[in-house]
């Protein structure tokens, strides 16, 4: 595959005022991040302490393969939720290798509200059990919760995708073959009890870890019994009356060496095999996506830049390079592993959507993973596309990214809007992974748009009352849908509501593509099958 | 042949000789093996200096330096028959220009922006898809245009 040549000039003004605009969002970024994992009120801190707890992330620290990478996963959830309350939603998620085999971990954090499950730590554990099942992925759970967060209970409770599905998920991975081990290093009460008795192993701490359906306190208000945490569900009860779980451990450090004693005992599965090659690093420097991925939103970039410094050497070779121009297709490899790319250079038309269709069942028929680069506004308007069918073509589209067998890959790199996103493999079309940019945005149209609809639909109404509005009148309307728009459509909070499984920085996106192209290789890959086209 | 070693600006057909960068095997056959201070033609071989800048590789041989680059066969042969490049800069989507910055007569290198078009709410630039003189440009700012409209041309040097 031949070198992309980059057209970029980084001695022009543009480049180093991108430069500057977009290392000041990183700097923001790594500071949201830092604050997330550990900023904690020193009662909490202290409370692990008293408790002899360690802290979540100390715990993984210990579970993880020395020197192996670890992809944490959605470290922003519910950032913007609960008044900023409830960092990282109360979960720690993430993809690393333990005993030799890639796993996700799901741990909850008891330094945030004693670890309490509100209705975005279901979704987000729901969500990782969900990555397990698409790509096979063994779960390791670290399970220290006060339960459920009761005055939301109507929010993370009953639904399809509320907390029965954290039960239901483990016993489909279970079904799967899909080893789970879980270690309960606090109280597993309630439903959380299923947790440690889902999975196929399990070890519990003595002292601090218990399992029960009630606590002491409400066994004593429902029957009166009287009756000691340790004596009612602790670790000697269970492994040795009981059979709820099967290893005691003497501490949180021996009850994290057992973990890794058991996942290095299971026998390795092999993985699929699809094209690769040894790695080569991009020949352009990926610092420079700074320089390249524009301050202004309005301001149309050429994914060309963005490939040439995600994937290896910067080698590419273009599908179809002069049809269709405004979709860019084409194959690459990233850590070795072939891939095709959809990347958007313009809005999508009837040829660009053709085009993608076409070069998605390519790959599929070529066994190649799918990575889609979203810079999307949507698909072209007006008469002339309509009476070309450029709705039937986007539903080909659509209907080849949802039927594509071969694993999916997904970064909005900057703007994913209307049928654009869906198109190009947005959240509801089952990407194994999803991550947004710092800087990107995310809605069912730009804000300008959203405010000018909006406020059109408004002054008809007030016409049809035979008022008319000044300048001023209509900016009063349209300035707060602007900002609520802008607000809502922001990376921050896409991540808070897990529209996405994380905000990547853009130097970091290749590794984290490696990782998860390497995790997704877990599962098999089914045979290209699609519904009906329409032509 | 995957490829071309331009030697001293003429293109000679040539495949890599597995992954090592400086052997390769000329058209007519020869070997051609460049190590560290000496390169090998067949049965031939001479001590040399070497510099390498980028894909660029200088052989300074028997009193003389030689400019060697490999060029993959897609890259080379599009530039030969022209397909690579071009004089139209056309409309990717319909719009109206916002920004031009070029006339007719005015040099250009290829990549240059030529031309800022706005178009469902996007701003794009047009570049220049070689380097060249400027013929025409076909629309001033403000300015509306279809799709595949041809916005500007460059000509001949």
């Amino acid at each position: 595959m031949r070198r992309i040549e980059t057209r970029i000039d980084r001695r022009s003004a543009e480049f180093i005022a991108n430069t500057a605009a977009n290392r000041s969002i990183a700097a923001d970024h790594a500071e949201r991040q830092r604050a997330a994992r550990h900023d904690r009120p020193q009662r909490d801190r202290d409370r692990l302490a008293r408790q002899g707890k360690m802290f979540v992330r100390d715990r993984i620290e210990a579970l993880l393969d020395p020197g192996t990478p670890f992809l944490e996963l959605s470290t922003l959830a519910a950032g913007r939720a609960y008044g900023g309350d409830v960092p990282g939603a109360g979960q720690v998620s993430g993809i690393g290798i333990v005993g030799g085999k890639e796993v996700i971990i799901h741990a909850d954090d008891a330094s945030v509200k004693g670890g309490a499950w509100y209705p975005l730590s279901v979704k987000k554990i729901v969500r990782t059990l969900d990555i397990a099942i698409e790509n096979h992925l063994p779960v390791i759970h670290l399970c220290d919760s006060a339960g459920g967060f009761l005055p939301l209970q109507a929010d993370l409770f009953p639904d399809r995708y509320h907390a029965g599905r954290i039960f239901r998920n483990q016993s489909i991975l279970s079904k799967m073959g899909v080893p789970q081990v879980a270690l309960v290093l606090g109280h597993c009460t309630a439903g959380g009890a299923y947790i440690p008795a889902l999975s196929d192993y399990s070890v519990i701490v003595n002292g601090t870890g218990a399992i029960f359906l009630g606590g002491p306190p409400l066994v004593k208000a429902a029957t009166g019994e009287v009756v000691s945490v340790e004596d009612l569900g602790g670790a000697a009860m269970h492994t040795s009356v009981s059979g709820v779980a099967d290893y005691p451990a003497a501490s949180e450090a021996h009850g994290i060496a057992i973990t890794r004693e058991i996942m290095a005992a299971l026998s390795p599965r092999p993985k699929t095999v699809i094209d690769w090659q040894p790695p080569e690093p991009p020949h352009y420097d990926p610092e420079e996506l700074y320089g390249i991925v524009p301050r202004e939103h309005r301001s149309q970039f050429d994914m060309h830049e963005i490939i040439a410094r995600l994937v290896d050497g910067s080698r590419f070779h273009a599908y179809q390079p002069a049809f269709g121009p405004t979709l860019v297709c084409g194959f690459a490899r990233i850590h070795g592993y072939k891939v095709g790319i959809l990347a958007n250079n313009g809005v999508l038309f009837s040829d660009s959507a053709l085009k993608g269709t076409h070069f998605i069942q390519l790959c599929d028929n070529d066994r190649t993973p799918l990575l889609f680069l979203q810079n999307i506004t949507g698909f072209m308007v007006g008469q002339a596309y309509e009476r070309g069918g450029i709705t039937k073509d986007g539903a080909k589209m659509i209907m080849a990214v949802s039927g594509a067998s071969v694993p999916k890959f997904t970064i909005n790199a900057n703007a994913s809007f209307g049928a654009g996103t869906y198109g190009m493999s947005g959240r509801a079309f089952d990407s194994r992974f999803m991550f947004s940019w710092p800087q990107s945005q995310v809605g069912v149209m730009g804000a300008e748009q959203a405010a000018d609809v909006l406020s059109e639909v408004k002054i008809r109404q007030l016409q049809r009352e035979g008022r008319t509005l000044s300048a001023a009148e209509i900016a009063a309307i349209r300035d707060p849908v602007i900002a609520d728009y802008r607000d809502q459509a922001s990376a921050w909070h896409a991540t808070s509501a897990l529209w996405d499984d994380g905000v990547l920085g853009l130097t970091d996106t290749r590794n984290a593509l490696g990782i998860c192209i390497s995790a997704a290789l877990n599962a098999p890959i089914a045979d290209p099958r699609y519904g009906v086209f329409r032509m | 042949m995957s490829g071309f070693v331009i030697i001293d600006g003429v293109a000679h057909g040539a495949g890599l000789a597995g992954n090592a960068a400086l052997g390769f095997r000329l058209g007519d056959g020869r070997a051609v093996s460049v190590t560290g201070d000496t390169v090998q033609v067949g049965a031939q071989s001479w001590p040399v200096v070497m510099a390498r800048d980028g894909d660029t590789l200088w052989v300074h041989i028997d009193g003389a330096a030689h400019r060697l680059e490999w060029r993959d066969a897609v890259s080379h042969l599009a530039g030969a028959v022209g397909v690579a490049g071009g004089d139209a800069m056309r409309a990717p989507m319909p719009g109206s220009v916002i920004a031009v910055n070029i006339a007719a007569g005015d040099a250009v290198a290829a990549g240059d922006v030529v031309m800022i078009i706005e178009s469902m709410k996007l701003e794009t630039a047009i570049r220049a898809p070689r380097g060249g003189v400027v013929a025409a440009v076909h629309f001033g700012v403000g300015d509306v245009f279809d799709r595949d409209a041809l916005l500007a041309e460059l000509g001949v040097n």
